[in-house]
């Protein structure tokens, strides 16, 4: 009897420890469904009374005090945008640096791959007064576009890396076999070498699509006509005004803007899940 | 086509690969480079296919200099030791491949497809993937990419290293087959000796980056130029013993601390003369040497283990204090572990080797 119970109660023990640590997080995202859909809420994550109109946003200006928030298609829009435009310039760039940096042969290759490792350790926050005066510059301040190529620079190391991996898993005799077959080094690389690393591709444009979706800071400073805005500024200026704070409509639109990410993930998942970085699983 | 190499020398930063190689391979000549990993063997066969560049000399197929010419233009089919297939096509696919490539109408390209894959008994699979097929059909497949657009040239690099053993005996036999079928010329990388000398017309024997000798498996068998070959070629290897070589009266004994053999003089009269003292090395095959019982002119020896291999045994003898000796004896032999023996050797299949500089001293004729 004692023999059985034991390793019920070790492994008992753990998923307690499990449940306890993810608790929180799972309370938070229960609080911020049950709150968008109800007047009130009662111990934290009990609804009553449901409600749609917190999610008035979706057909209907809203107004806080004496700020009047614009309709937020043209926001999603924006979002869209932006991580859209990353998730491509990202993607293609990568695909090709990352294959220089794994086949190729170069003099300063080495000091490169060096660079990019620090650029990545590198917090972008520190860079923010230096990247304003750039794109003052260019007169890029203020477009969607500047923030996308900050954004894309930012991540791209990492992006370069990782595909570097996947090209590093890919054996050379297949390239080989490719030219004596009758490739150019393009065809060989677009149709042997590519299809190779398709989860490679996958995990990268969703990691770039989630990184330019969630975008926070850089939309933030760099953006300030109100037609530029993008969703996480739109709830930041949501919270902006304390007095008025509603937090039923804080949730819905909190809820709104996590909707795109649940659903690409769920399309993605299986691609995410062969990432190891630096290599296709089994 | 006829493949020249003239002077081709291939350095990897400080590290000579290939030095300075020349080799004449006729036209539909099956030929193979051997060697142990690190020759420079593979390196020659991918500068032959234009994947690597020489760094000084030349390569010609017919009367053209290809050095300069990428291998997509040079018209060679190539099969690697893991079969390169490309995973993500069909087995048809990648046999259609380098067809589609050279813009072929699509119906030409199925009907040669289906030619070739029937030969190559794959025709059933097809539709499959490649990780959905065995490795000896992966290998067909390999083959059948290869030669589906008709090369000139076929470059195979240790194609049957992946395969079990049983697999690997009927495939030397049947890519033997197929290039004589087709008279293609073939270069054929290996470390396998046995399938060097079973599968080709010449065999080119590279060691460190250097050609040994270039010859038929006959000629390297049996008059290999230096020890390196000797000791490379022919399973179970050849015996080796340091000896002295002496010449008085007339007489050339080869001496050594155990035993003495004296060599009649149209056997002597073969190998260079050298002067009395100098240190020789003696090799023998074990197939050349007998158990008797006679002492005149034999080596003395205790048995040490009997391998049975089936069609004969092999007799490992000890002579002296830690010398093994292997002789191929019959089926029926009855010696036991302990017995003591004598080597009768076939002086005509003797070799000397020079201890310094590892050369045989047969004079050639």
């Amino acid at each position: 009897m004692k023999h059985r119970l034991m390793p019920f109660i070790s492994k008992a023990l753990i998923y307690i420890f499990l449940i306890l640590t993810t608790l929180p997080i799972i309370i938070a995202y229960l609080w911020l469904f049950t709150s968008s859909f109800s007047k009130q809420v009662t111990f934290g994550i009990i609804p009553k009374n449901f409600t749609i109109t917190n999610w008035r946003f979706l057909w209907d200006e809203i107004k806080l005090g004496l700020t009047v928030f614009e309709s937020i298609w043209p926001i999603t829009f924006n979002s869209i945008l932006l991580a859209g435009s990353v998730t491509i310039l990202e993607v293609i760039i990568s695909l090709m640096a990352g294959f220089a940096l794994s086949r190729l042969d170069f003099w300063g290759k080495d000091f490169i791959m060096k660079c990019t490792i620090i650029l990545h350790a590198f917090p972008g926050v520190a860079l923010l007064i230096a990247l304003y005066y750039v794109l003052n510059f260019a007169s890029l301040i203020d477009s969607i576009i500047g923030v996308v190529l900050v954004k894309v620079a930012l991540e791209l190391p990492m992006a370069t890396w990782m595909i570097k991996g996947f090209f590093d898993e890919i054996p050379w005799d297949i390239e080989w076999a490719a030219y004596i077959d009758g490739c150019t080094k393009f065809q060989a690389w677009y149709k042997i070498i590519l299809p190779h690393i398709k989860p490679g591709i996958a995990a990268v444009a969703i990691f770039a699509f989630l990184a330019g979706w969630s975008e926070f800071i850089y939309s933030y400073i760099f953006l300030f006509s109100s037609k530029n805005y993008t969703l996480s500024v739109f709830i930041k200026n949501l919270i902006g005004d304390f007095r008025f704070l509603d937090y039923g409509l804080l949730s819905a639109a909190g809820l709104f803007y996590l909707i795109p990410v649940i659903v690409f993930f769920l399309i993605s998942q299986k691609s995410l899940m062969k990432v190891q970085f630096g290599g296709i699983k089994g | 086509m006829e493949v020249r190499i003239k002077n081709l020398t291939k350095r990897f930063r400080n590290f000579v690969a290939v030095n300075n190689l020349n080799l004449s391979i006729k036209d539909g000549e099956f030929v193979a480079l051997l060697g142990p990993s690190g020759c420079g063997k593979t390196t020659t066969l991918l500068m032959l296919a234009g994947i690597y560049k020489p760094d000084e000399g030349e390569i010609i197929f017919g009367d053209q200099v290809v050095n300069d010419i990428p291998s997509k233009d040079r018209n060679i089919g190539i099969c690697f030791q893991n079969y390169a297939l490309y995973p993500y096509m069909t087995i048809a696919q990648n046999i259609a491949f380098p067809l589609k490539l050279r813009k072929i109408d699509k119906k030409i390209i199925d009907n040669k497809v289906k030619e070739i894959a029937s030969s190559f008994h794959v025709d059933s699979l097809l539709s499959r993937f490649p990780n959905q097929i065995s490795g000896g059909q992966q290998q067909r497949v390999a083959l059948a990419r290869a030669l589906v657009k008709e090369p000139k040239i076929l470059l195979l690099d240790e194609p049957l290293s992946n395969l079990d053993s049983r697999l690997r005996i009927s495939m030397r036999a049947e890519i033997k087959k197929i290039q004589k079928d087709l008279g293609i010329t073939t270069v054929f990388v290996t470390h396998d000796q046995t399938e060097a000398l079973s599968m080709c017309d010449k065999i080119a024997v590279m060691n460190k980056g250097v050609l040994q000798d270039f010859g038929t498996p006959e000629e390297l068998y049996n008059m290999p130029k230096n020890l390196f070959i000797a000791k490379f070629i022919g399973n179970p290897p050849m015996n080796f013993m340091d000896v002295v070589y002496i010449r008085e009266n007339g007489k050339v004994i080869l001496k050594e601390e155990t035993f003495q053999i004296q060599l009649p003089e149209e056997i002597y009269k073969k190998f260079e003369e050298k002067q009395n003292g100098k240190e020789l090395i003696l090799g023998i095959r074990p197939e050349n040497m007998k158990l008797t019982s006679q002492e005149e002119n034999t080596i003395k020896g205790e048995i040490y283990v009997v391998e049975p291999l089936g069609r004969d045994k092999l007799v490992n003898v000890k002579i002296g204090n830690d010398k093994i000796i292997k002789i191929i004896a019959s089926q029926d032999y009855k010696g036991n572990m302990g017995d003591k023996v004598f080597i009768e050797l076939d002086l005509d299949n003797i070799h000397l080797f020079d201890k310094e500089n590892e050369k045989s001293l047969r004079i050639n004729i």
